[in-house]
């Protein structure tokens, strides 16, 4: 069902849990004086800094999915955890973008379906499923987010953007590695089957973002949003390299057509 | 345990601002949210403090400036009747009513210039955070370039 996409907190006992967490936040230059960037640049940024508080939101989802069937799996406990704390680091970015988002001026209508967060895994075994969501969460998303939030980080011009980057990009490297870890150790499990189908579910995933290139670019990197050269040039970076080689050298290939219409051969200056 | 009556604080609410898409008019934007507080040096207490709950722009809140965005009424009840949705009696209930509240909601949309995540095929948000930098996607409902020819034809712009 759709709704737009608001925030609340209750506090109290559950805000005191997330104090050591939250540690910084609140030093972090909420009131920055905003004249110095432009009213289109500033409109163009509380679109996109309300979209990322989703997109944490919709991660959050991931995470907490991904420990569910990890559980499920018999992981080892310890990957477990992370996954669950990953749930907690989502929702603190959820909470960090949305607070730039009112300091921009609020929050954009963005009508939004919370029963839709998370594309459930096709695998029926707990195994693949996991297996699955890491593959598109971690190995894809979570991947392609660092180098992405690293340039429009070191191109703003806002210390507050800068400051929530940096707090964010810290999360989202580990958020990055965890699919890797559970691909090796379940390795002895997955059959040429298992490793042809999720080589289609990174296809797809790389494949989904294709629609991004074909729209205009929204600009004004003084706030964070990166120029299309900008854009491009990180987001080529981490598909190959970081994506693509490392999927192969677990046995996971990815078809060349999935990743037909990316601009693969910018690379970041 | 006790029943509580709990109030919650609002950490990002939506500005019909309605600048979006368009080159934006001047306008005072909601203050910016206060967390919620906890002092960790009263533990036992509950410490948290008041919030300054930012409210979205209504009608009492658009700017007297004349380079100020005209929010037409309609958009107004349309946002006033989803924001109900939100902080009402749950709407996640299975009843005859359901229908004719997704009927209102929808109609309710159509008068608020609003966005959609970028999603794959299936509706489903792209995985991780790529937003930002996205390419900007036309706003749903209501052209903003619709918009901001109205807005030219009464010299907002």
């Amino acid at each position: 069902m759709s709704r737009l996409f608001e925030l609340e907190l209750v506090g109290g006992p559950w805000a005191r849990r997330l104090a050591r967490r939250r540690a910084g936040f609140d030093a972090m230059p909420w009131h920055e004086p905003l004249d110095m960037f432009s009213i289109g640049d500033r409109e163009n940024a509380r679109l996109v800094w309300t979209q990322s508080a989703f997109s944490e939101y919709a991660s959050a989802a991931a995470f907490s999915e991904i420990a569910s069937c990890l559980l499920a799996a018999g992981a080892p406990i310890d990957l477990v955890a992370a996954a669950g704390d990953f749930v907690v680091d989502e929702v603190l970015h959820t909470e960090l973008f949305a607070r730039v988002a009112m300091s921009l001026g609020g929050a954009v209508p963005l009508e939004v379906d919370l029963e839709k967060l998370v594309r459930p895994p096709a695998a029926k075994d707990p195994l693949m499923r996991a297996a699955e969501l890491l593959v598109r969460t971690s190995c894809v998303g979570e991947v392609l987010t660092v180098p992405i939030l690293k340039a429009s980080r070191d191109r703003s011009r806002s210390p507050l953007i800068k400051a929530v980057l940096t707090r964010i990009v810290r999360d989202e490297s580990h958020h990055a590695q965890i699919g890797f870890w559970f691909l090796d150790w379940a390795a002895p499990h997955l059959s040429d089957t298992h490793l042809n189908h999720l080589g289609n579910v990174a296809g797809d995933a790389i494949h989904s973002f294709a629609q991004i290139f074909a729209g205009t670019c929204a600009g004004g990197t003084d706030l964070g949003i990166l120029d299309c050269a900008g854009y491009d040039g990180a987001f080529a970076s981490a598909v190959r390299p970081r994506i693509v080689k490392p999927l192969l050298a677990r046995g996971i290939a990815i078809r060349e057509e999935a990743l037909a219409g990316l601009p693969l051969n910018r690379q970041t200056s | 345990m006790k029943r509580r009556n709990l109030k919650t604080y609002k950490l990002m609410v939506v500005a019909l601002t309605a600048a979006t898409g368009c080159a934006a008019s001047v306008q005072t934007p909601p203050q910016a949210p206060v967390v919620a507080q906890t002092s960790s040096s009263t533990p036992a207490s509950s410490t948290t403090s008041e919030v300054h709950a930012p409210t979205a722009v209504e009608p009492e809140g658009v700017p007297e400036s004349s380079a100020a965005l005209e929010v037409t009424p309609e958009q107004l009840a349309a946002l006033k009747v989803l924001r109900t949705e939100l902080t009402g009696p749950r709407p996640y209930t299975h009843s005859s009513n359901n229908v004719d509240s997704e009927v209102q909601r929808r109609a309710a949309f159509s008068n608020v210039a609003h966005f959609r995540p970028l999603c794959d095929k299936d509706g489903y948000p792209l995985v991780g955070n790529v937003q930002v930098g996205s390419k900007s996607s036309e706003p749903r409902g209501y052209q903003a370039s619709v918009f901001c020819k109205e807005l030219r034809k009464k010299g907002l712009r």
